[in-house]
């Protein structure tokens, strides 16, 4: 939080607003944390504390903080869902853009596809839990394993080839030692 | 709380056959933090010196709180002033100086001035004779805000100080900010570490103020535009300001964003590109064309 890019032309109290909801997101803060008061926050940062206020009032508004009378300003239960309405406006500008500069939707799509399989891909590979919003979408495209040709529910463990995203079952995985799809060098 | 703690009409001061200042007018509002941007010699520190009521102005009404200036040194109990080359009595350490001002001030706070020294780093025993460059500014800092002074004029808070000190004396100065609806102006050459403070931003130039903006329009309208001309300009587009050229390539610069589609349609440019003006370079930009046209 301790940084703020004078250079920039973003307002500083934008600035602030982005980093407390990135430290959010990273898990450097979290829901009920309390954070710096307003001159805390503006000594540190060098800052007119009018700003401070400006960008805190403005997270109370969208209920991303709560105050607590005489205790201080802590991080809403609502927090996580104000970032996707933020992460929601910021999406639905960039396509404004995209398409006010004639880039067809068709490639902003398959751009997002291949995003959203790198990340699947990615987050199979972390422990279970953090997969959690995930799992879903697997089951709802009714995956077949390549090898066995059967489903691979959202129970079975499974392994993603790293040049296809292929998804296989594990077991028939270790069986072939290689990705089952023909041609592929996974 | 929009109320006019400094307030100035027609004021005028001159050195001789020169004249410094030349009929300023001008109001600032509790709790507003101004930034003075003036090249050398421009009137800073006489204006500073006028509203510390340490010199008359020859014409002009000067109100500072509601008091009036009269030389009294009424305004001075109320206002915290850093001047642009403190000096002390050379015999005393600054623990004595810090004793002799606290004399003439009714609201003189010692705990705030341990605090404040313990903060910025200054020690009490250290002697005004040889004191070093930061010893000095560090001494006048909390002069300046030991009495809890609803109005702080700092004339180069920061000249002289290292990296750190410096950081330590903006600090406390932001802590200053939290307290209470404070009202300052301060002039510094290097505005860029106060970007994040002020409020506003005025050009003195020639005794007068010629420009006065808010920060966050400042910071937010200030555009670089490049590109090649289609043909030579008689002159150039209005609000616009020519920063360099090379040939037919022109660098210009605008502090309003409404300009720039202007720029655009008027077709006077070949391959138009703009860019977000960085702020250091905004600053000179904004000096450079307001600050010295006798030059």
């Amino acid at each position: 939080m301790n940084y703020i890019d004078r250079e920039s032309n973003e307002a500083f109290d934008d600035q602030i607003k982005t980093r407390l909801r990135e430290q959010l997101t990273r898990g450097v803060l979290q829901v009920g944390d309390r954070v710096p008061s307003v001159p805390q926050l503006a000594e540190e940062l060098v800052l007119n504390p009018k700003i401070v206020l400006k960008a805190y009032k403005c997270l109370m508004e969208e209920g991303f903080l709560y105050y607590s009378r005489g205790v201080g300003l802590f991080i809403a239960d609502t927090a996580k869902k104000t970032i996707e309405k933020d992460l929601e406006q910021k999406l639905t500008s960039l396509f404004e853009l995209c398409r006010s500069n004639g880039f067809p939707t068709e490639r902003v799509l398959s751009i997002l596809e291949r995003c959203f399989a790198n990340g699947i891909s990615q987050l199979q590979r972390l422990p279970a839990e953090s997969t959690g919003s995930f799992s879903v979408l697997a089951v709802s495209k009714q995956v077949l394993c390549p090898f066995c040709r059967e489903r691979i529910t959202n129970s079975d463990s499974q392994t993603i080839c790293r040049f296809c995203n292929t998804s296989h079952h594990e077991d028939c995985w270790v069986e072939i030692g290689r990705c089952a799809i023909f041609g592929c060098e996974g | 709380m929009t109320e006019a703690t400094i307030r100035l009409v027609d004021v005028t001061k001159s050195f001789g056959q020169k004249q410094i200042l030349y009929r300023i007018s001008a109001t600032v509002t509790r709790g507003t933090v101004v930034g003075l941007l003036a090249r050398n010699g421009q009137g800073k520190t006489t204006l500073f010196k006028i509203l510390a009521d340490l010199l008359q102005a020859d014409r002009g009404e000067i109100s500072v709180l509601g008091v009036s200036a009269d030389g009294s040194g009424a305004i001075r109990k109320k206002v915290g002033y850093i001047p642009e080359h403190p000096s002390f009595h050379n015999f005393m350490t600054v623990r004595q100086v810090l004793q002799l001002r606290s004399g003439f001030y009714r609201n003189w706070d010692w705990t705030k001035v341990y605090k404040l020294c313990a903060n910025i780093d200054l020690d009490l025993n250290s002697k005004m004779l040889q004191a070093s460059k930061g010893t000095l500014c560090k001494t006048a800092w909390v002069c300046a805000s030991a009495h809890n002074p609803e109005i702080l004029l700092l004339d180069e808070p920061t000249s002289g100080l290292d990296p750190v000190s410096r950081d330590s004396v903006l600090h406390s100065l932001v802590g200053e900010l939290t307290h209470q609806d404070m009202t300052v102006v301060v002039a510094n050459h290097h505005m860029e570490e106060l970007i994040g403070i002020l409020d506003e931003v005025w050009v003195l130039s020639e005794g007068t103020f010629k420009h006065r903006l808010s920060m966050e329009e400042f910071r937010r309208s200030s555009f670089r535009i490049t590109g090649r001309l289609r043909k030579p300009l008689q002159s150039l587009p209005v609000g616009v300001y020519e920063e360099g050229r090379d040939g037919d390539w022109v660098r210009w610069f605008t502090f309003n964003s409404e300009i720039v589609p202007v720029v655009q349609k008027s077709n006077a440019l070949e391959r138009m590109q703009c860019e977000p003006l960085p702020i250091k370079d905004a600053i000179k930009s904004l000096l450079l064309t307001f600050g010295a046209e006798n030059e």
